[in-house]
This record gives C-alpha cells, structure tokens and sequence, in this order.
C-alpha cells in the first residue's frame, strides 16, 4: 500500500497530469474568487472535458479545481465581506472586519494558509481511512450497497431544503429519470417516446450543466449589477501576511480540531460545507479565551473557518471512493466523473484502482500549495477581478453551458436536455424545491438498480433480511421518522407556547 | 408545516406538485405494460413518488383550508435574511415579469442564433450585440470581446482539442 501511496505521487507528477492539475487550480481559482460562480456548477461545466482523459489526469483536473474553490473563496469574504463561495461564509464574519480596521494582510495570510493545513489534514485522513475502510467495503455484497445508495439519497433528501416531502419526492423524480432508456436486465425501451436518443438515457452531463448553470446564468442576467455590488470597497493593503502565517501555526491545535470537524462532517453523506463551517466556527468560539472577540475580528475565527472549509472535501470524497455515496454537491458532480472514465466507486477503488485514490490525495495536497502560492503573488490585482460587471460575464457563460453540453455526445439534443434541466433549476429554486436529491436520483438511479437485480439474482428475495442490510433499514427508517418526529415536537411545542 | 413553509405555499409550487403527482401516476401505468424485470424498479420508484406526493398535495390543502389565528407572513424580506435564503433565490423571487421577460427573449435569441448559424459566428455576434445593449460596454470593448470569445473559441476548441462544434442550419 505505501508503494502505491507514492506510485500514485509519481503519476500526478507527470507533465500531462501535472499540467492538467495546473489549469484546474487557475479555473478553480477564478472561479473561487468570483462570486456568483459556484464550485459546483464549475465542475459540471468542466465535466465534458473529461472524456478523452485518463482516470488520473481526470480527477487531477476536477480535484486541483473542486479543491481550490474553498481557499480562494475566502479571499473575496476576506477583502469585500462577500463569499466567494456558500462555504467560505463564516470568514466574512471575522475576516472582513480584521480588513476594515487594516489588517487585510494578516486576515489572508491567516485564512489561506489555514485553508492550505486544514486540506493537508483532509488528505491525511482520507489517506488514513483507506485501509479501514477497506475490509469494510469489501465485507459488503450488492444488498448492502443498494442499501447504502437508498440511505444516502434519503439522508441528502431529508437535509436539502426545508421540506422532507419535497426532498424525497425530487429524489424519486431523479430515479424516475434515470430509468429512462433501455433497460439493461431486459432490453427494453422505457419512457423513450420512439426517440432513438433516449435509447441510451439521459446524459448526466447536459442535465447537470444545466440543473446548476442555468440558473446562475440566468440569476446574473436578471440582477445585471456588478458581481461584487457597489458598496464593496477593497482594502489593498496586504502587509502582516507573516503575521496572518505565524498566527496559524500558534493556534495549530485550532486548526486541527476544525480540520476533524471539517472531515468528520464532510464523510456523512448530505452534510455539506455550509454545516461543517459554522460547526467548526461555534466550536472555535466556545473553546477560545476571549469569545467576545468572534464576529469582530477574531483571528482564531478566521483559523477556524478557513481550516474546515478544504478539509471537509477530503472527507466527502471518503464515501465517494469506499461506497460510491456522494457526501456533498461537489462529490456528486465527481461521482459523475467517475462513471464516465469508467471507474465504478467502491470496492475498486480500494483495490485495483487505488492508485486513482491515493493521487487524488496527493492532488488535494498538491493543489492547495499551487493555489495558495499563486493567490501571495496575485492578490492584489486579483481584488480588482471581483468588480466585474455581471452582463460581461454572460455571453462567456452561455458560451461554456452550450459547449458543456454539445461536446458530452456532439447531439443537438443534449443542448434541448441541458435547457430542460435549466428549467427545472429555475423552478426549484424559485419555488423552493431541492435541486441535489434530484442530481443524485439521476446519478445512482442506474446504481440502485443494478445492485437490486444483483441482490436479487444472488439471493433472492432473502437479500432483505440479511444483517447488515437489516441495520440499514433501521437507520433508512430512523432518517425518514427522526425529521417528522422533530417537526411534531416543534408544532406541540408552538402550540403549548400559544395555550401559555 | 412551518411558518416560512406557509409563506412559501402559492398556487405554482401546487401545480408543480400535481404535475409531479400526474408524471409518477403516468410512469406508473406506462411501466405495467413491460415485462416484471423492466418495470420493477421504475414502479417501485414512481409508487413511491406518487404516494409521497399525494401525501404533500393533501397537507397542502390541508394547510390552506385550515383556519390560523396566526396572521400570514408577508414575503418579504425578514423572512428571508432570518432564515438564510440565498441571493439566488432573492433574485428569482423579486424580478419582474419585464427582467424575466428581457433575459429569457436573450436567452432564446442566442440560442435561436446557434441553430440558425452555428456556434463560431452566433457566439461573436451575440457578444458584441449583448454587451453593447445590456452591458452599455463601448462599441470597441464589445468588440474586443467579441474577437478575444471568437478567437478563444477556435484556438482551443477547433484546433488544440479539435472538438466538433455546434453547426447552423444556415452556416
């Protein structure tokens, strides 16, 4: 295992590799400093490009740029009070105000170079978690997995939105989707409408590009203001960004701990980086010596929301790679990913293709410093990036979802697929319903499905009372019930209120 | 069903789920005219659906039916900031008919356009006119966009990665 551990080094150090690393970082750089643009939604977009490329090189581009969003992200939080990204929101809390009163230059050296640790921490612990989770995963059989798909869409469904309902309904709307197609157990053609496009399904890649692009196209094009907005003023002194440094390796135990968190809550499928910041940032100022500091310039806040942003990527990509279950938006896009170089998460993962796992480690890693290195050379004209107009940004953006989608099968049609999906983008999100049980129905739809058959095949209908898959049920269950029980106790406890 | 829920509530977010109520059904009986294997899944899937949506159809109207001393929520911003709503979602709640109207008509004649002629000339076109009307960019920046996209477009689409790009009908 520890020669494969630095087998995989060597293969992410080879120039195409390497160079194919570079360009994600500098994408997911941009991408990170903008807001507006989402991690996500990048990597559906970047998605296509993919096809021709080894596994390795794959997940080197779409890692260097999932990964890098997270830093550079709290650079725009850091200097306009704006994330640049959902998950780089607590760093506006400290350390724009930190920016305010002039120290700009330590809040970034603080939060970049934490946000580099906390990924390093990240890496560690998946790198860690691969020889534990591996007897694990192989002890499973396909009842078990077609269980874990089924707990991780209802766990993702029962956390997205406000809605349990409405989460589980999108989520069997996704599964509905995915069984368009021939069906591979029978050879028959479902939901196809005598269309031969649909023989195959409907692409992953039009409808991601489009479920999350289109609606941030469109969002940008109907607000028409400046991305960064008009009150944003930009602090360009970068002085006591050693300060920010020395400051981050002071507070190391800080950093650790939100480092864990981040891991800890990025490996529980549907926990997404929103959660694990303000856990990590609440954790932080609970354990400091002057809490009274945190929301008004607080370095051990900045630490703390800069570490867990990166280190929970690394946990998320656990169950991605042991069980095939994304742990966040951005690990669904890559699951994505996965099928396409032809990879099927999970056992292989572990075993045949661990050197793919273990360069996605090394990339984690090796990313980070490219990123962080390039943001101390660049800041300070990167600061000017923020106040692009959105309407520049259009024609460039509409330009990369039509390219996005033609280039998936070079078809017309997946340009009509990834419209529809835009769609229903725009709709969920105007009328609030969850758009990622959605995403993921689609992407383990044909999974669930064929673990079911095989489940069925093997064992017959005993599958369903084997022991594992016995317990899964019971935690299948305690997802659905746990909501409705809270919702009950929240509506009694409203009304004893009222009756007082 | 929680305050903001209510708030929320409108005769489209109904209709979206009668529409997914009338797809599950409709799935649901396609499905039985296929062999047990084929149909399985998708009915055990689309059961659950329908199920899962009848259920919420019936709390809805459960909601607006029921009396509630409580007064209705407005919709308007508080709500929002207290419970975390999202830019996105503040924008596509709070444009106008005319915005949606404006942005959906570019939308359409952008991709109208790469129908017509193809994706090397409508993506030059469809910058300059863009940023010249909406953007106000002058004529000279929109036209050095339009060049750098058009240029962009060939160097690293046709001749570095050689990928086949979207054709006109007319071009």
């Amino acid at each position: 295992m520890l020669t494969t551990f630095f087998s995989a080094l060597g293969q992410v150090l080879e120039p195409s590799t390497l160079l194919l690393m570079l360009i994600g970082v500098g994408i997911g750089f941009l991408v990170g400093i903008l807001p507006g643009l989402g991690g996500a939604v990048t990597l559906a977009l970047m998605l296509p490009f993919t096809f021709s490329m080894e596994p390795i090189e794959a997940f080197a581009f779409l890692l260097g740029m999932a990964v890098v969003t997270g830093t550079t992200g709290d650079i725009t939080a850091t200097l306009f009070g704006i994330p640049g990204e959902p998950t780089s929101a607590a760093s506006v809390l400290d350390g724009y105000p930190m920016t305010r009163r002039g120290e700009a230059g330590r809040a970034l050296g603080a939060v970049l170079f934490s946000s580099t640790l906390g990924a390093w921490v990240g890496a560690l612990a998946l790198a860690l978690a691969v020889p534990f989770i591996r007897p694990l995963v192989l002890a499973l059989g396909p009842p078990e997995f077609f269980l874990l798909t089924m707990v991780g869409l209802t766990f993702i469904a029962t956390l997205s939105g406000r809605s349990l309902l409405k989460g589980l309904i999108m989520a069997c709307f996704g599964l509905l989707v995915a069984a368009v197609g021939i069906d591979p157990q029978a050879g028959v053609a479902r939901y196809t409408f005598g269309q031969l496009y649909l023989w195959d399904g409907i692409d992953i890649i039009p409808l991601v590009v489009g479920l999350f692009g289109g609606a941030e196209v469109l969002q940008i094009m109907l607000s028409r203001a400046a991305i960064a907005g008009e009150h944003a003023k930009a602090d360009t002194g970068l002085h006591g960004v050693k300060q920010g440094l020395l400051d981050v390796l002071r507070h190391w135990w800080l950093l650790i701990r939100s480092s864990l968190i981040g891991v800890g809550i990025g490996v529980v499928p549907g926990m997404g980086g929103s959660v694990a910041q303000w856990i990590a940032y609440g954790h932080a100022q609970q354990t400091s010596k002057h809490p009274e500091e945190f929301g008004k310039g607080s370095i051990e806040g900045v630490i703390a929301a800069g570490a867990v942003n990166n280190a929970k990527e690394s946990g998320a990509l656990i169950p991605v790679i042991g069980f095939g279950i994304p742990g966040s938006v951005t690990t669904a896009v890559l699951l994505t990913a996965f099928l396409i170089t032809g990879i099927n998460p999970g056992p292989e993962m572990l075993t045949t293709r661990l050197d793919v796992t273990f360069s996605m480690v090394w990339v984690i890693v090796l990313a980070n410093l490219v990123a962080v290195a390039l943001a101390f050379v660049l800041l300070r004209p990167l600061t000017k990036l923020t106040f692009v107009s959105g309407p520049v940004l259009v024609p460039f953006l509409l330009l990369v979802l039509t390219l996005g989608s033609f280039t998936a099968n070079n078809s017309y049609a997946d340009i009509l697929v990834m419209m529809g999906a835009s769609a229903v983008g725009i709709a969920c999100i105007r009328w609030n319903w969850p758009r990622v049980p959605f995403l993921l129905g689609v992407v383990l739809g044909g999974i669930a499905e064929r673990y079911l058959f095989l489940s069925y095949s093997l064992f017959g209908w005993s599958w369903m009372t084997r022991p594992i898959v016995l317990g899964l049920w019971g935690v299948l269950a305690l997802i659905v019930i746990l909501p409705v029980v809270k919702a009950i106790r929240r509506r009694f406890g409203a009304k004893a209120k009222e009756s007082v | 069903m929680s305050t903001v829920e209510r708030a929320r509530l409108s005769p489209t977010d109904l209709g979206i789920n009668v529409a997914l109520l009338a797809t599950f059904a409709w799935a649901f009986v396609e499905a039985g005219q296929w062999s047990f294997r084929a149909s399985l899944f998708p009915q055990a899937v689309v059961g659950v659906g329908a199920a899962l949506s009848l259920l919420r159809l019936l709390l809805v109207l459960r909601t607006f039916l029921a009396k509630s001393d409580e007064p209705p929520p407005s919709s308007s911003a508080p709500i929002a900031e207290e419970e975390g709503v999202d830019d996105i979602e503040y924008v596509f709640g709070h444009a106008t008919m005319s915005m949606w109207l404006h942005a959906l008509g570019w939308i359409a004649a952008f991709y109208v356009g790469l129908w017509l002629v193809g994706l090397f000339v409508v993506t030059p076109v469809f910058s300059f006119v863009y940023l010249k009307l909406v953007a106000k960019m002058r004529w000279w920046g929109a036209l050095l966009y339009a060049g750098i996209a058009w240029g962009l477009l060939h160097l690293a689409f046709g001749v570095l990665l050689r990928l086949r790009m979207p054709q006109g009908i007319l071009w």
